[in-house]
């Protein structure tokens, strides 16, 4: 990093706007949910929690949360068993084609959203298993199934690959050696990766709108539909729920397994 | 923390997740399917919320069946129809501009008046389509403004298109039925002719409606971005359905309808419809001779300030007010209409999108 | 050995297999059949042809809206990238210098930031750009502007809001170059004189250009298949491809037509990182 006091000083400018730019739309939703007025006001007029309340009237409210963490944990779930599978496999063990068998991993990160949502909708149509929850989490696990293979190469390529040999040679099995040194050196991706497409999936919209139909709705959707129609501060009362239970999830997680490191590419 | 319970931890985590997922699995699935369930697809905004509000409660309380809301708007509800024809939901709510397409598609089952005490009731003008749809409410559509940023209430629709306009006007998208309304009122400007005969030109009609960019107008997306900017006054001149906002103008907003205006306001009646293969056909027969019972009927005319159905409940003063005249307001032949929308809705989007 | 790894290359094919299988099942299948669906003809077309084609492609060009979104859509990625770039490198610096503590606080914003629901976050972005909101009454209360800015429902809402969520995208990987980087390196040129405005142009960005790279085709990336946020926050005249597209099937229900828009949308995006890269990588040529 280059020295010099008005190159410092003009970084750390840019850098606090920038991170200021970050987080003042969290901190004036926070702010509008308070308002005691139907309209959204800022500063707010009052102090109240009646839209805290109201978040329990928006339509099929209950249901939607549901199937979006029904979804959400089976896709995460899948995503990161297979995921870590997949990554093992590409980090550790030799493997014909590790170039095109990691862009087909990573490449729906890539790709236009609406492009999944459009192909699968179509797909399941032809299968006659449309507008079904699995078909929701199937959809789902296509997008997020990219996260842990990231997150759990991440975790592996940073260990030390040579503590296998090591308990190998001590006489463990390749399933003792597998159980106590790799599955560890593996948990932190694994855990991140499934946070990761738990909350992608629990947020996704544009392949759950082609995906539901009928009953079958989702948190996100049910969310956009009412900030469509009401005007109320209701949907900034949940986004500040939500972004507090957020917030203390990727705590948590990372107090336990440090996932911040994981994540930064190297 | 000892590494292998770091991994056990990991593994029982996942484990429970998984297996709480494919439990909730067949809960959420069945729950919706449960008997006793009356699935409703109302349209948008403050008209939905009258249903949810006054009535629902009564209807589960009298029925004791469930009630599983949507809400959408006419273009999106015929879509609806077309590719859950064989699982439709049991009743949809909205209007004539609809309803002449789907039951020309066979997508509409008819009402059948002998279950429906209340049918009697109903006004002429309120019985659509040879019973193929339910007639409730008048939703009438003029333009609105802000009194603060707008002293003179506008006199005409073709005001909109003068110099002292520019930049304070706004109009709906097309995807609403008003949107189509505004070509039919611009045909009705630029030929000159009545709009009865005027609405067929749809041609003249949005090549008028077109000018509007010069005029620097703004296509609203959703009823809470036109209400606040009529509530702002940052658009003051603002074309709105008068259900969507006619309580907020009585809690004292500073908006006001332009009534009368001298080409006509339009009307459009909204009815509940019964999609061809709906299943509850007798909780839907229930909830629709509820929806024209007098007691909430007349909250139409005192909540939404709206012309009701049932033929004893007269508009009130206060509602004349909202309406201006009755022979000043226009319906639109939407037989003729929705057969031409997607060609209209093209034309519109290469215009203003 | 060789049975070792024979048996180790077996191990790793059936480690990988469930993932590939499922993505070739439910990914690339669906997505080639999306393909053949853009060549079919639309039975609700006034004068439908009988054979498949190239025909919902030439509507996709001659159709002025989707071609303007197309358009637009690629201009507004472009700018959102250029601009999160600009808000995300500095940010990236800073943290190379801050105290552990700050800087995971740092970190840690920007992953909830990603972690947080899109629609939340836009909808953040219209209470803040409201007309009564905090940033106009500010511009008004500096004195900046005497009537509130119509900041919402526009490109430059979509701008803003697309940038706020890469922007996480796009620090990560410049941080993780950055930290790369030796600091022998900078020391070096500065204690030959240069000032750190040099040593930032001639060592460190250079030196930093795979987390740049990366940073930049991911956010290209996301900002070309945008979707819900200009749903939100932008209005009919600023409809993006994804919009477009989405419409056609949701409300026209003109499958074919729709599915085209898609194709035409994944391989312009493509296209655009293909030619990126191998300018950079004839740029890294000429510059080493």
């Amino acid at each position: 990093m280059p020295e010099g006091i008005a190159f410092r000083r003009i970084v750390a400018v840019s850098a606090w706007l920038g991170i200021a730019f970050l987080l003042f739309p969290v901190a004036f939703t926070f702010a509008a949910s308070l308002g005691p007025s139907q309209f959204i006001e800022f500063p707010p007029a009052g102090l109240s929690l009646r839209w805290y309340e109201n978040i329990a009237r928006i339509n099929r409210v209950v249901d939607a949360t549901l199937v979006s963490l029904g979804v959400a944990l089976l896709a995460g779930a899948f995503a990161a068993v297979l995921g870590a599978a997949a990554a093992l496999a590409l980090v550790r063990l030799p493997l014909p084609g590790k170039a095109a068998v990691t862009s087909l991993l990573l490449s729906p990160i890539a790709l236009p959203i609406v492009a999944i949502g459009i192909a699968l909708i179509q797909f399941f149509i032809l299968l006659g298993v449309a507008f079904t929850w699995w078909s929701l989490v199937i959809g789902h696990l296509v997008l997020v199934l990219a996260y842990p293979v990231r997150t759990v190469a991440a975790s592996l390529t940073l260990s030390n690959p040579s503590l296998e040999e090591a308990a190998a040679s001590l006489g463990a099995t390749p399933w003792q050696v597998f159980r106590t040194v790799t599955l560890p050196q593996m948990a932190p991706g694994m855990v991140s990766g499934f946070l990761f497409a738990f909350l992608i999936s629990f947020d996704n919209y544009p392949i759950s709108i082609f995906l539901v139909r009928g009953d079958l709705t989702t948190l996100p959707i049910e969310l956009f539909n009412y900030i469509s129609q009401n005007l109320d501060p209701t949907p900034a009362a949940f986004s500040s729920v939500y972004v507090a239970v957020v917030a203390v999830l990727i705590w948590l997680a990372e107090r336990r397994f440090r996932i911040v490191s994981l994540s930064i590419p190297r | 923390m000892t590494k292998t319970t770091v991994g056990a931890t990991t593994r029982r985590t996942l484990l429970r997740a998984g297996a709480a997922g494919v439990l909730a699995a067949p809960f959420v699935s069945n729950h919706a399917h449960a008997s006793g369930t009356l699935t409703v697809v109302l349209n948008q905004g403050l008209l939905a919320r009258l249903w949810i509000d006054e009535l629902h409660p009564q209807f589960e309380r009298e029925t004791g069946a469930r009630l599983n809301v949507t809400q959408s708007v006419t273009a999106n509800m015929l879509a609806m129809l077309r590719t859950q024809r064989d699982n439709p939901p049991d009743l949809m709510q909205f209007s004539e501009a609809g309803v002449f397409a789907a039951a020309a598609a066979g997508l509409l089952r008819p009402h059948n008046p002998a279950n429906i005490p209340n049918w009697a009731f109903l006004r002429d003008a309120f019985r659509l389509a040879e019973n193929f749809s339910a007639g409730v409410i008048d939703a009438t559509h003029t333009i609105y403004y802000n009194t603060n940023a707008q002293p003179t209430a506008p006199t005409s629709w073709a005001q909109m298109w003068e110099a002292s306009s520019r930049r304070r006007i706004a109009i709906p998208p097309i995807g609403w039925n008003s949107g189509v309304r505004m070509v039919t009122t611009a045909a009705q400007i630029a030929t000159g002719k009545p709009f009865r005969e005027a609405q067929y030109d749809l041609d003249a009609g949005m090549r008028h409606l077109a000018r509007l960019r010069e005029n620097g107008v703004i296509a609203y997306t959703g009823a809470p971005q036109a209400i606040q900017m009529l509530q702002s006054g940052q658009v003051p001149i603002v074309p709105f359905y008068g259900i969507f906002i006619n309580p907020i103008v009585e809690q004292g907003a500073p908006i006001r309808p332009a009534v009368p205006l001298a080409e006509g306001i339009h009307g459009e009646i909204v009815g509940l419809n019964m999609p061809v293969n709906a299943r509850n056909v007798e909780l839907a027969e229930r909830y629709v001779n509820m929806s024209l019972s007098r007691e909430f009927q007349a909250k139409i005319d005192s909540v939404l300030r709206a012309r009701a159905a049932h033929r004893d409940v007269e508009a009130s003063a206060r509602t004349r007010e909202f309406l201006g005249p009755p022979d000043q307001i226009h319906y639109a032949d939407w037989r003729f209409l929705s057969e031409n929308r997607a060609r209209l809705t093209d034309m519109w989007n290469n215009v203003f999108g | 050995m060789a049975v070792a790894a024979g048996a180790a290359r077996m191990t790793g094919l059936l480690l990988v297999a469930p993932a590939v299988l499922f993505l070739v099942g439910f990914y690339l299948l669906p997505l080639g059949l999306l393909l053949e669906e853009s060549l079919r003809p639309w039975s609700g077309d006034a004068h439908p042809t009988a054979a498949m084609g190239l025909q919902q492609y030439e509507r996709v060009w001659s159709s002025g809206r989707s071609w303007r979104a197309l358009e637009r859509t690629v201009r507004i990625s472009l700018v959102s990238t250029l601009i999160t770039f600009l808000l995300a490198y500095p940010i990236a610096l800073f943290l190379l210098r801050a105290g552990p503590r700050l800087r995971t606080a740092i970190l840690l914003s920007l992953f909830v930031s990603l972690a947080s629901s899109l629609i939340v976050r836009n909808y953040g972005w219209l209470v803040t750009l409201a007309d009564a909101g905090p940033v106009n009454q500010l511009l008004l209360a500096l004195g900046l502007a005497d009537a509130p800015l119509r900041m919402v429902y526009n490109e430059e809402a979509t701008i803003i809001a697309l940038v706020h969520y890469a922007l996480p995208f796009m620090v990560l990987p410049i941080y993780g170059a950055l930290l790369r980087i030796p600091p022998s390196f900078v020391e070096a040129s500065q204690s030959l004189g240069a000032g750190p405005w040099r040593a930032l142009w001639g060592i460190v960005l250079p030196l930093s250009m795979p987390g740049v790279f990366g940073g930049t085709t991911l956010t290209f990336a996301i900002c070309m298949s945008a979707f819900v946020t200009p749903l939100m926050l932008g209005s009919p005249a600023t409809s993006m491809i994804s919009q477009v597209a989405a419409e056609q099937f949701l409300v026209q229900l003109n499958f074919p037509f729709g599915s085209a828009m898609v194709v035409v949308l994944t391989v312009v995006t493509f296209a655009i990182l293909l030619a990126y890269t191998l300018l950079v990588r004839a740029a890294v040529r000429v510059h080493a």
